[in-house]
């Protein structure tokens, strides 16, 4: 059933010459680098922290007709627009260059469950490292989804596209566990008392945004609690799904390769960069879409420069894909209805065993 | 002057920004909507006034905000300017005495350097009004307590500036003692502080002022006109700021005649160690850890990462490769190549990833 991979295989010349023209494209851009940039940025946290401050303020007044859903829909954005736009390239180290403390990769905290240090391992070192090895890249299905036939397959799969509806609507909870492996200590593979210290600095960030969404900000709206409750929730709601059905849409879609480690042992620069480009799918749509997703839209660019801010991508987007025509290698991309309805039918398809049996690698 | 930065404890306003128990990034973007100088991590504050000190020298009257606290003369402050999008932080002592903050102000004395880009901007770029971020004072280089019955201050170039700062200080609070003050500068017109220092001297009997002038009169420190110009030097506890030359042969002197212990000095620009031993074959720069003064050997084109590994030390890291982020640390000062572009920085404190930085010549991490 599996079809080849479009893309060629290059020869170490063909990978050489191939990270050499993407660092230089990289290059013309880190120059250009500047107050634009920063000017960009600051106006996104600015609209984030107003677009906060609007919502919440307006919760506050209770279940007023067409207020409260805009008040919740101002309130999902800037948490949308915090946590795709701002933390996750921030986080990245793309606005390092500025100096900035307030958005530094190091000590930035993003609005969301998960610990900002737990994300900096398992997202900014273990899946832009790793991109798509499996057994290696936590993010390839997420430990819980199969999406590939690569993946062996087990009767729980089954149940995959049911129970990546409740994961959709908790997607920020899964960000806050993935590096725990849960598992390892449900069979008695790691200690306990490692789970416990792992999950103190958890533990502390979740009681806090529980503590701010459900208890501090109810609480002051006295008799309107139930409405900022509410309102809280659905925000944060329409952000997990808002992020998963982006994330998903990142590695998934049909066309994406999938690697194994053999391939990847001692791999050069141009691999890296060859495996990147075909192990990442862009979506297409208006410069809203891209600014909501974060720029995750130009999941290929980020994936080659995770560190250039991400506002530049759709600059950079035509001549990657020059690039990647001149080299022979496959450039996913597609509208967003297009490769999230890819990934909802890989859920279905991969639910079930591989019809030849025996899982071949990609 | 500048000076280089040290690592000062944490303000209250950095812990309530930090403290997991209230989101301080929401409440520190509001203050600083409402007032710049409210921000809880760097107040921007207004410039009240500029002075002409010399052709190349300026001084900038500063209101700090909450959270500045008090200072100790001698002690820098962080000023930090915004260039193309980018922060850069230089440090500088404050010249004017604590007693000046009873008005809310303070003054930094800013020399032109032919390349400096925080110096350069500050003198062509900022006028009465504007703002600048700063960070609260810090800094070791202060009197010793009790102050000493007999002093000498040796200033060369900008180094009169924490120097001023003491001096003013001292006879504002009724110093009894004999002060010498030795101001090497180049020429009658760079002499830094004259008409101020001038009327102190005029004013303040137990204060002498030499000034020993390098074009007019070819006067350089040597042992010889030390000892023409302060006979009695090794009497008096000496404090001495000035450019890393002209402290390198005044510390060696000192040091020479075992007078360690009566000198308190401070740099600007990359401290040095006193006799720079040459350095072994294939150590191409040394790698100074900030935290722990422990020195590294690097070898030309060696990652710093590999180099602090092969030393012992247990830096984080992740990808290795440069695009992880988890190796970041500060450099304090002192230039590296990006392996990856090849671009050389000499910027002082700023972020650099260990794994694709080399060390080009002696560099300090702030580790």
């Amino acid at each position: 059933m599996r079809k080849s991979h479009p893309s060629r295989a290059l020869t170490p010349q063909e990978q050489d010459a191939l990270a050499a023209e993407l660092d230089a494209l990289r290059d013309s851009v880190l120059a250009d680098i500047g107050e634009r940039d920063a000017r960009y940025i600051r106006r996104i946290v600015r609209i984030s922290r107003y677009s906060a401050l609007f919502g919440r303020t307006a919760l506050m007044f209770g279940f007023v007709p067409l207020l409260w859903p805009l008040a919740v829909l101002a309130l999902g954005v800037s948490k949308i627009l915090e946590n795709m736009e701002i933390g996750h390239n921030v986080m990245h180290g793309q606005y390092d260059w500025m100096n900035d403390p307030r958005l530094n990769s190091q000590n930035y905290e993003w609005d969301n469950v998960g610990t900002s240090d737990n994300w900096r391992k398992t997202h900014n070192f273990k899946h832009h490292t790793y991109t798509n090895i499996l057994g290696l890249d936590d993010d390839l299905g997420y430990d819980i989804t199969r999406i590939t036939e690569a993946q062996r397959w087990n009767p729980g799969y089954l149940l995959q596209p049911a129970y990546n509806v409740v994961f959709a609507l908790l997607f920020q909870w899964g960000v806050a566990l993935q590096d725990m492996k849960l598992g390892r200590y449900v069979l008695g593979r790691r200690p306990v008392s490692e789970m416990i210290a792992k999950f103190r600095p958890i533990m502390r960030k979740t009681g806090f945004q529980l503590f701010k969404d459900y208890v501090f900000f109810p609480l002051i709206a006295g008799p309107n609690l139930l409405a900022v409750l509410l309102g809280n929730l659905i925000a944060n709601g329409l952000r997990n799904i808002w992020t998963y059905s982006i994330i998903h849409c990142g590695h998934f879609p049909a066309g994406v390769r999938v690697y194994s480690r053999a391939e990847c042992k001692n791999e050069s620069r141009g691999h890296w960069y060859a495996r990147q480009m075909n192990g990442s799918a862009n979506i297409e749509g208006s410069r809203l879409l891209y600014i909501m997703s974060g720029h995750l839209s130009h999941q290929i660019e980020h994936h080659l420069f995770p560190d250039i801010p991400a506002h530049r991508y759709p600059e950079m987007a035509p001549k990657v894909r020059a690039i990647c025509e001149k080299y022979g290698q496959h450039y996913v991309s597609g509208s967003f209805a297009r490769q999230f309805g890819s990934v909802i039918g890989k859920f279905f398809v991969y639910a079930l065993p591989n019809l030849q049996g025996r899982a071949k690698t990609a | 002057m500048t000076a280089i930065s040290t690592a000062a404890q944490t303000a209250w306003t950095e812990k309530l920004y930090r403290s997991g128990w209230l989101d301080g990034p929401a409440l520190n973007f509001f203050l600083e909507e409402l007032n710049p100088a409210w921000s809880l991590l760097q107040p921007a504050v207004k410039v009240r006034q500029i002075i002409e000190e010399t052709h190349d020298t300026r001084s900038f009257v500063l209101k700090p905000g909450w959270g500045f606290g008090q200072f100790q003369p001698g002690q820098h402050v962080g000023v930090s300017v915004e260039i193309n999008g980018r922060q850069h932080e230089r440090r500088y002592s404050i010249s004017s005495s604590p007693g000046a903050r009873a008005r809310g102000l303070i003054t930094i004395t800013v020399k032109r350097e032919p390349n400096g880009k925080v110096s350069n901007h500050l003198h062509d770029n900022i006028k009465v009004g504007d703002r600048i971020r700063l960070t609260r004072p810090q800094g070791e280089f202060v009197l010793p307590q009790p102050i000493p019955e007999k002093l000498l201050l040796i200033a060369a170039g900008s180094g009169i500036t924490p120097l001023m700062s003491q001096l003013r200080s001292l006879l504002a609070n009724g110093y009894a003692g004999d002060i010498v003050l030795l101001n090497y500068v180049r020429s009658q017109d760079d002499r830094i502080f004259g008409d101020a220092l001038d009327e102190l001297s005029a004013q303040y009997p137990q204060l002498r002022v030499d000034w020993c002038l390098e074009r007019e009169n070819q006067e350089r420190f040597s042992a010889e006109q030390l000892q023409q110009r302060v006979p009695d030097y090794a009497q008096r506890f000496a404090m001495l700021c000035g450019p890393a030359g002209f402290m390198q042969a005044v510390r060696q002197h000192w040091h020479a005649h075992n007078l360690d212990a009566q000198l308190r000095f401070e740099y600007f620009g990359s401290p040095q160690p006193l006799q720079t031993p040459d350095k072994a074959a294939g150590v191409a720069a040394h790698i100074v850890l900030n935290r722990s003064g422990r020195s590294i050997d690097a070898s030309a084109g060696q990652a710093a990462l590999l180099a602090l590994e092969a030393a012992g030390e247990k830096p984080a890291y992740g990808c290795r490769m440069g695009i992880c982020q988890s190796c970041r640390c500060r450099k304090i000062s002192g230039p590296v190549r990006n392996l990856l572009t090849g671009a050389v920085s000499h910027e002082p404190n700023e972020e650099i990833q260990l794994c694709i930085s080399a060390a080009e010549d002696d560099v300090v991490l702030d580790y």
